[in-house]
């Protein structure tokens, strides 16, 4: 049975609790089994913490990758923001021994250290680890009748060499699991394009004018549907969809899956169960 | 100054401003310092004007820019140790004093609140981990990260 240390994120944890809810979910259905992590920070996330000191930013990420080592587990994260911070910091403390050394030299205050025994994983990569046809014989509810835009986010794909991506210009990890469930991935414009989220305090409007554009480009898509990764993009596209259309005056009504719930649904979860009622743009059911 | 930059002001031959960076940014239109300047920029330009600019905020670190350079320039890389100088010459923009301090005092950047906690009960989920803030704050003081906003706080 495969083993993580789960690593939610503030944004999970906090505000958007029936993403995690779904991720529980479906790891008992398949059979993985997921053990919390205590004391952990905030990732620290990737744009704000690390534009104000990238050293505090990589120690303390090198604090929270040190409680999943003494676990001795790979770290599960669900959101954009904790992977590509986690996994970033993961890889290049490995990579090079000078940043290590440093970090290592301030973790020693806290008597922590940073040993490189561990790996960092999105929810993405859970299927690596099971094999996808373990998870096909589960599926008991293939929702066929979603066209889904696949929306990846940013950090899921770049830096792509340190989070080992193969085509970012032109993903397709995540359409293909989607394709698992029986949703109908498709094209549109701007894919890997950003939702705007991490300038929405620095200035508001341009943050939802990119939201505006991405959100354009599905509408003029087949999909009746998101698909995402991220609560930062599900944040962006599903609690502040109203305030783009008052603000531009348009009519958007387009929701959006975290992959996780529309998995378990495919897996055969009620809404109920996955209380879907805590989205603001109500889904294809 | 950080290791980047300096490496920028001795070395700054590995951009030949083929724009390739600025083609694929979302905000090229919002910025006074548009992507395929900086390399430049840091290697001739004035850089505290560069630091000092407000502009340099609104880099969305999608990372585009870094990803298409065919010459492996980290642009959103330089950008962000460039706002690292920014922050260590006190230009600290409003949003990124009110996240620090928020991740000083809590040790996470989203607050937990009496909302979050009626959720996760009506979910049946378990309390989220409280983060061991003596450690984190520890980190933050031998960083120097706590001071930094912890003294400008107290001056005001």
């Amino acid at each position: 049975m495969p083993e993580y240390a789960l690593y939610p994120g503030c944004l999970v944890s906090y505000r958007y609790p029936h993403l995690e809810l779904a991720v529980r979910k479906i790891t008992e259905t398949l059979n993985v089994r997921l053990e919390d992590m205590e004391g952990t920070s905030c990732c620290p996330e990737p744009q704000g913490i690390q534009s104000t000191d990238k050293r505090t930013w990589m120690a303390l990420a090198a604090r929270n990758i040190a409680i999943a080592e003494e676990m001795g587990k790979d770290i599960l994260t669900l959101c954009n923001g904790c992977f590509e911070t986690l996994k970033s910091v993961n890889v290049r403390l490995k990579r090079h021994p000078e940043l290590k050394e440093d970090v290592n030299q301030i973790l020693a205050t806290i008597d922590k250290e940073f040993k490189g025994t561990i790996r960092v994983k999105n929810i993405i990569h859970l299927f690596d680890d099971i094999g996808i046809s373990t998870m096909h014989l589960k599926i008991e509810k293939p929702m066929t009748h979603i066209r889904t835009a696949v929306h990846y986010g940013c950090h899921m794909l770049r830096p792509s060499d340190i989070l080992e991506v193969v085509a970012a210009d032109r993903p397709t990890m995540l359409d293909h699991l989607v394709e698992l469930t029986g949703a109908k991935p498709v094209e549109y414009e701007g894919k890997v394009h950003c939702c705007g989220y991490p300038v929405r305090n620095f200035d508001p409007e341009l943050s939802l004018r990119l939201a505006h554009d991405k959100l354009f480009n599905i509408q003029r898509s087949a999909a009746n549907c998101i698909t995402l990764l991220c609560p930062c993009c599900f944040s962006t596209f599903d609690t502040r969809q109203a305030l783009v259309n008052r603000t531009f005056g348009t009519s958007f009504n387009i929701p959006s899956f975290h992959y996780a719930e529309l998995l378990a649904l495919a897996l055969g979860y009620t809404p109920e169960e996955l209380a879907l009622d805590r989205h603001r743009v109500k889904l294809p059911l | 100054m950080t290791k980047a930059i300096k490496l920028y002001k001795e070395d700054f031959s590995f951009c030949f401003r083929c724009g390739m960076c600025s083609s694929g940014c979302l905000v090229f239109d919002e910025f006074d310092y548009k992507p395929h300047e900086i390399p430049l920029t840091l290697a001739f330009g004035d850089i505290q004007k560069l630091i000092s600019n407000k502009k340099i905020w609104l880099c969305l670190t999608c990372l585009t820019c870094s990803e298409r350079c065919p010459q492996g320039v980290e642009v959103a890389e330089l950008l962000m140790d460039i706002k690292n100088d920014a922050i260590k010459a006190g230009f600290v923009p409003d949003p990124v004093r009110e996240e620090a301090l928020l991740f000083i005092d809590s040790g996470v950047v989203v607050p937990y609140t009496a909302a979050s906690k009626r959720m996760r009960q009506q979910m049946k989920l378990t309390e989220p981990t409280t983060p061991n803030i003596e450690e984190i704050q520890k980190i933050m003081e031998v960083t120097g990260f706590y001071y930094r906003f912890k003294k400008k706080e107290s001056m005001e």
